[in-house]
């Protein structure tokens, strides 16, 4: 699944998608790369986290019930690493308990499936605001006629 | 526990208890239908939220699919019981239909085929989405593209994946003599029809499309089965299984007859810094000597190069030209083997495929001897160096100008082309193909314009009506109910659609375009969708839409929709004749309503339906009951009473006769449901109406017979009824004096304003039938209800 790299020290946001369905990293990858986001994504959570030693992402969004490594593992481990990363945390399963854990551990968001694109570009629309304040960003809005 | 004091009720037989429990018992039932309505309305919900996921508007796994089917069947089993429980287990067939249908889910799921006794041959004009598992996305798409394009794909038909696997693994349900006698049928139906003596035998992917083609070859009719048999032997050995759902391949067979040959290339890349597809041509004999000619992707698909092989000046070429001859302006036309309307024909074609296959694509073609161009066959394509183009896509769209945003996504997707305004009235074969159509409402009437649209934008709409349907099943770009869309989208304008952001760009985007079709939305390449899609099929169509069709049965129900309509339906019928079926209703402890008209009502209110306070006589401002309080509006009002007397001879009275056994006129009413029974002298009829918060929930019942006057006079009156519920859109069936009318009123204002009307039609109607001496009277008394009470929009075009 990761097949396009992020390079380090690039001025775009950088996301690692994390979830054992290739469906759900293929469509938010290419949402994200569109979006002018940098982007790696993962099947396979241990993975994940052993490129995260490589490389401090801004921002992962992980799915919470998967095989070996859950979410709420990626999100302590990245976070013990990482403490200025942002975690989304998406699930199919989502609880009270769930949402109240994910938030507990330190996550920016907790987003239950299904959703809507649009739903998770807000997301990280919010990330990028807190990360680099308005005027950092580096990226153009469209203009509207 | 409702039951035991009704039970306790009945064992002492007193009398007012038994009425207390006639009361609970109708209470009862009337908590089955609201259930039903209830249960009904979160299985549409959650029907229309797994349809908007096959058009891209959510992210979602496959826990989302086996969720979401669990959580209907549970539905829709809940709302067969409560049927049963309203009409005493009259519908226990439906719980087969259910399992049934629940059954095939559950094997769609489990990645299992649907029917136990697949087909082995088929024709290509007989392949739908349906068939997907056994025929391939290819033929799926060759045959979808057959309906609806302007070109045309060769004739033939696909022997599916089970026939395949029974010509090389010898198969119990298709032991070789039948399996032989059903190819040679195919094939002497395919020589009929095209007169061909060779065939083109090609294997198709079942699973997934590559660049590459799986073994092909031409053989004579004859040799077809040990040709195909030869070809499946070549399919590697890692690729065969012996699983017969894991068998890879089906088999493409058609006339092969061609004067010329070639590809279409969705993606390919720059040419003059614009974003093309590529057609190629060549003759058979010369596959070395190959035109190539470049177009834009997006309509009206203006070429922008080409690159023409040198060919020998006797060739033969379209419309009559040679290779050198001069062109309708005097102008050498060059050697090319397509003229540039053809080359456009075949451009739309291919980016129908892509579309439908939801990647870049490969679409082999050919002319045929009478010059007829087809489609023969598809493969997917690998897009050049996508991960670059989509990066400088987020510079690109930052720079684009919006001129229309907002809405609901209905398919997600990208195209461009010239803007054009369309209405109901529009004529779908002059609209430009490929264009962008933009309306006012997605009005059901819009539909045959899908077949050519590259994308449709409406300022009204929602995204589970009849149109975002179609649009889901052409997968057509589409965004309703986008703000101002007819006045920011100007005709004759060049724009580029991207619908899973609902927005319209200024322009054509050329690395918009190239990403919508490289990644980034669901498509029927993903397994999800093709799961998502097989289920849908069992779900979401409704078959059963006429309740008086001899196959509106538990049997008829072929998809949970149909299930789920027709239990709503029967809810209905059981509540609309509650009172005949239970005649001693009206012998309960009721409220006299005080009208203010020569009608006595009374009222049997079963929840919320009158205020607490009420006495035994009630007002009209005691009622709480909206329905029912519209319905009095338009029964009070002074003009409805004709003050004239009726007029009646001497056959009236003799074919009058006594009045009916009196009934009373009786409403049970609840906050939002009033089933009113009247009998005004010698005519009777039913008002059942539900006024749900979900107007698709709602609806109104009338029923009207009989009368006083001879039979001609009675149908009159049941003529004019019937036209003014027609006017008010009902569905509405007439017998001689009886009319039957259902309608399912659209918003809360409609409702009421329909309520009045009837209302009303009572009033005016009465005792009509004894005036109405002549035919014409019909229409006289038509012109002066309609004046009177009709809302003008009822009325348009009947003056």
């Amino acid at each position: 699944m990761n097949d396009n790299p992020v390079p380090a020290n690039s001025a775009r946001l950088s996301i690692m998608v994390i979830d054992d369905e290739p469906i759900v990293c293929k469509r938010l990858q290419s949402a994200f790369l569109k979006a002018g986001y940098r982007v790696e994504a993962f099947t396979d959570s241990a993975a994940a986290l052993a490129r995260l030693m490589d490389e401090p992402f801004d921002a992962i969004v992980t799915d919470l019930k998967m095989e070996g490594t859950d979410g709420i593992q990626v999100l302590t481990d990245a976070k013990r690493r990482h403490p200025q990363i942002q975690v989304v945390v998406i699930t199919g399963f989502a609880t009270m308990e769930t949402a109240k854990e994910s938030f507990h551990q330190g996550a920016f968001d907790f987003v239950a499936k299904p959703f809507k694109l649009s739903d998770i570009l807000d997301c990280i629309k919010r990330i990028e605001n807190r990360i680099r304040p308005a005027g950092q960003e580096g990226r153009a809005q469209p203009s509207t006629v | 526990m409702q039951w035991r004091p009704w039970n306790r009720f009945r064992r002492e037989g007193h009398p007012a208890d038994e009425t207390l429990a006639t009361v609970w018992r109708i209470q009862a039932l009337f908590n089955n239908f609201r259930r039903i309505l209830e249960q009904n309305n979160a299985a549409i919900e959650q029907m229309a939220a797994m349809e908007q996921a096959l058009g891209g508007a959510y992210i979602f796994d496959r826990a989302f699919l086996e969720a979401s089917v669990h959580r209907l069947s549970t539905l829709v089993h809940h709302v067969v019981y409560n049927l049963n429980a309203l009409t005493d287990n009259t519908h226990v067939a439906l719980y087969e239909r259910c399992e049934q249908i629940g059954r095939t889910l559950r094997q769609i799921l489990a990645g299992k085929p649907e029917t136990d006794q697949p087909e082995v041959c088929i024709p290509l004009g007989a392949v739908d989405w349906d068939l997907e598992p056994e025929v391939g996305l290819a033929v799926v798409c060759l045959a979808e593209i057959r309906r609806r394009s302007e070109i045309g794909v060769a004739e033939g038909f696909t022997v599916t994946r089970t026939g395949c696997l029974a010509l090389i693994r010898p198969d119990l349900q298709w032991p070789p003599e039948a399996l032989r006698e059903r190819l040679d049928a195919a094939v002497a139906d395919l020589v009929r029809k095209t007169g061909t003596d060779r065939l083109s035998v090609s294997l198709v992917s079942i699973d997934a499309l590559s660049p590459s083609r799986l073994p092909g070859a031409t053989c004579t009719p004859a040799d077809l089965a040990d040709t195909l048999e030869r070809l499946l032997h070549r399919i590697p050995a890692d690729r065969a299984s012996i699983e017969p759902a894991a068998q890879p391949a089906a088999a493409l067979v058609q006339a092969a007859a061609a004067l010329e040959t070639g590809e279409v290339a969705t993606m390919a890349g720059d040419a003059a810094g614009l974003e093309v597809l590529m057609v190629t041509a060549h003759t058979p004999e010369t596959p070395d000597a190959i035109d190539r000619y470049f177009l834009r992707r997006a309509q009206p698909f203006d070429i922008v190069a080409s690159e023409i092989a040198a060919k020998p000046d006797d060739k033969s070429l379209p419309e009559g030209q040679r290779p050198t001859a001069a062109g309708v302006f005097g102008l050498l036309r060059g050697s090319a083997f397509l003229t540039p309307g053809a080359m456009k024909s075949l451009a739309r074609a291919a980016l129908v495929l892509e579309r439908l296959l939801g990647e870049p694509c490969l679409v082999d073609w050919q002319r045929t001897s009478d010059g007829t161009i087809v489609v023969t066959g598809l493969r997917s394509m690998v897009p050049p160096d996508p991960a670059e183009r989509k990066t400088d896509l987020a510079a690109a769209l930052a720079s684009a100008r919006i001129c229309g945003q907002g809405g609901q996504t209905v398919q997600s997707g990208v195209a461009a082309g010239t803007v054009v305004h369309v209405d109901e009235r529009s004529d779908p074969a002059a609209f430009p193909l490929g264009a962008i159509a933009v309306a006012r409402s997605a009005s059901p009437r819009l539909a045959p314009l899908l077949q050519r649209a590259g994308a449709l934008i409406t300022e009204i709409g929602t995204a589970t009506g009849h149109l975002g349907i179609v649009a889901r099943e052409m997968r057509v770009p589409s965004v309703f109910a986008q703000p101002g869309a007819l006045d920011r989208l100007a005709p004759g304008s060049m724009v580029t659609v991207d619908a899973a952001a609902a927005t319209v760009y200024e322009g054509i985007l050329d690395g918009l375009l190239q990403s919508g079709a490289s990644g980034g939305e669901l498509f029927p390449t993903d397994p999800e969708y093709r799961i998502l899609r097989r289920l849908l099929r069992l779900i979401l169509p409704l078959n059963l839409v006429d309740p008086r069709a001899a196959d509106f049965t538990p049997r008829g129900c072929r998809s949970w929709h149909d299930i789920l309509h027709y239990c709503h339906e029967q809810a209905v019928h059981e509540l609309t004749h509650l009172q005949e079926r239970r005649p001693g209703l009206a012998g309960l402890r009721t409220h006299r309503l005080r009208t203010g008209v020569p009608l006595e009502i009374r009222i049997l209110d079963i929840g919320q339906g009158i205020a607490a306070q009420a006495g035994s006589e009630a007002g009209v401002s005691d009622l709480r009951c909206q329905p029912l309080a519209a319905f009095l509006k338009g029964l009070n009002a002074p003009r409805a009473w004709s003050r004239d007397p009726a007029a009646l001879s001497l056959k009236d009275i003799a074919s009058g006769g006594p009045p009916p056994a009196a009934g009373g006129n009786l409403a049970i009413v609840t906050r939002d449901y009033f089933n009113l029974s009247l009998q005004t002298g010698y005519h009777f009829s039913v008002i059942d109406a539900y006024q749900s918060p979900d107007p698709q929930r709602s609806h109104i019942y009338f029923r009207y017979a009989g009368g006083f006057a001879d039979v001609r006079r009675r149908t009159r009156r049941a003529g004019l009824i019937h036209d003014v519920l027609a006017l008010l859109d009902f569905t509405v069936t007439q017998k001689q004096d009886l009319v039957v009318g259902r309608l399912k009123p659209t918003d809360t204002h409609s409702f009421e304003t329909v309520m009045g009307v009837l209302g009303a039609l009572t009033a005016f109607t009465r005792q009509r039938d004894t005036v109405m001496t002549r035919d014409a009277d019909r229409q006289i008394l038509l012109k002066r209800f309609t004046e009177a009470f009709l809302p003008p929009a009822a009325t348009e075009g009947t003056q």
